[in-house]
């Protein structure tokens, strides 16, 4: 008897590149079929925003905006909406979220590897007057900011640029693909044949194993206090700050998934900055259509949204 | 006598192998003689390579403002805008860095 052929599995291959750019390693998996060059052009794109709106990128039009506080700067069209949509956040979440935050990082020593002091109440209540995105006037294409004050781009920059990579190899055509911004924020594009990728959340827990979800044609976000954080006198201090209370956030892990890369490393900086108060927070995702779970500083989860797919 | 005979045939079938050889070396000595002649009995039509290859571009209208002094293209379409001669560090990045990977799963992290 003649022997059978074996079943042939088909396994997705891509072509990847990591390259540094957002100060984050960004991985861009594109389909075997395409051509190398291509990966100019998406980070191309990336490079764009990098040149014209990252706070730190000098030059750059939020780093204008920064520099010539007290005074109005003219920018492009990108840079308001931007802005908008961003005080707009701000906004649904009371302050708590606020990319005026940049003199609250100083003063907690983020800039600083040798501050091993927590900031007195007094300091804190003095560059607490800095922070209010309700300070940053926007007439036309013109931006003005308060003197002493300073927008830092770092929650939700990379993540734009990763939407204008995404719309870029849509429009090209190209139906399965994927770019993670260091882990933390990461979109994705999937058709018939590839239906879904997947990511691992790491566990805060060490006795419970990490999570696998999936996603299909969407966008995901990560805020955790796993490794980016400030250490005073043994303590843990998060790198997400309350921008109402100045003080860093407690909660141990927010992972949301959401239509736009954009729109989900806003809702999940915001929600981890919200602290204790998350439950509060959690309907306005929910309205949003985001999805994803928060684990809070006693480790008592909570889903919101649709349940995320996963892997058994 | 027949010594004489003998030597002028030979003289003659010698020049005859000679004139032989000379004929055979003209016609079958240059082997292109055959494919030129062919080529010239029956032309082949020049193929054009080059027929199909505008159906894998598309096409843009450039229409010349006379005010402007310069060509216009009404179609949008999407540009990478640089200022500067200088190269960011992302885009000096080597392109062969480019590896082969499965849908492997992609690992969340605050890390960066």
């Amino acid at each position: 008897m003649p022997k059978q052929p074996q079943t042939a599995y088909k396994i997705p291959v891509y072509l990847t590149q990591e390259r540094r750019c957002f100060y984050a390693n960004i991985k861009v998996k594109l389909p075997l079929s395409c051509s190398e060059s291509l990966f100019e052009e998406v980070y191309g794109v990336m490079d764009v925003v990098d040149r014209y709106y990252n706070s730190y990128t000098r030059g750059s039009y939020i780093d204008q905006i920064n520099e010539n506080a007290g005074d109005w700067v003219e920018v492009d069209d990108y840079c308001i909406w931007l802005l908008e949509e961003l005080k707009q956040f701000s906004a649904l979440f009371d302050g708590v979220y606020d990319i005026t935050a940049m003199p609250l990082l100083k003063l907690w020593g983020f800039y600083n590897k040798n501050q091993q002091i927590t900031p007195s109440e007094i300091a804190l209540k003095d560059v607490l007057q800095k922070v209010n995105y309700n300070q940053i006037e926007i007439k036309g294409n013109s931006v003005k900011i308060a003197k002493g004050q300073e927008i830092i781009t770092g929650s939700f920059l990379k993540s734009f640029a990763v939407d204008l990579a995404i719309d870029f190899l849509r429009e090209l055509g190209i139906t399965d693909a994927l770019i993670n911004a260091g882990g933390s924020s990461m979109s994705v594009l999937n058709n018939e044949i590839h239906p879904c990728w997947k990511v691992n959340i790491p566990s805060v827990n060490e006795e419970k194993e990490q999570r696998q979800i999936q996603l299909a044609n969407t966008s995901f976000s990560y805020s955790a206090m796993s490794n980016n954080y400030k250490l005073i006198q043994g303590e843990k201090h998060s790198h997400i700050i309350n921008a109402i209370t100045g003080n860093p956030s407690n909660i141990q892990q927010v992972v949301v998934v959401a239509k736009s890369c954009f729109e989900s490393d806003v809702l999940a900086t915001a929600l981890y900055a919200t602290g204790n108060e998350y439950e509060k927070y959690i309907p306005i995702l929910e309205e949003l259509n985001a999805s994803g779970f928060v684990v809070d500083a006693n480790g008592v989860e909570t889903a919101f949204g649709n349940p995320l797919k996963e892997e058994v | 006598m027949l010594h004489w005979l003998l030597l002028s045939l030979m003289s003659r079938i010698k020049t005859f192998v000679l004139y032989l050889i000379g004929v055979v070396l003209l016609v079958f000595g240059n082997r292109k003689i055959f494919s030129d002649l062919w080529n010239t009995l029956f032309p082949k039509k020049p193929i054009d390579y080059n027929k199909d290859i505008e159906k894998d571009f598309s096409h843009e209208n450039i229409e010349y403002d006379s005010i402007q002094g310069r060509f216009v293209n009404h179609v949008e379409y999407f540009e990478i805008v640089r200022y500067g001669d200088d190269v960011t560090d992302v885009m000096k990045q080597a392109r062969s860095t480019t590896r082969i990977e499965s849908d492997n799963a992609e690992t969340a992290s605050d890390s960066l």
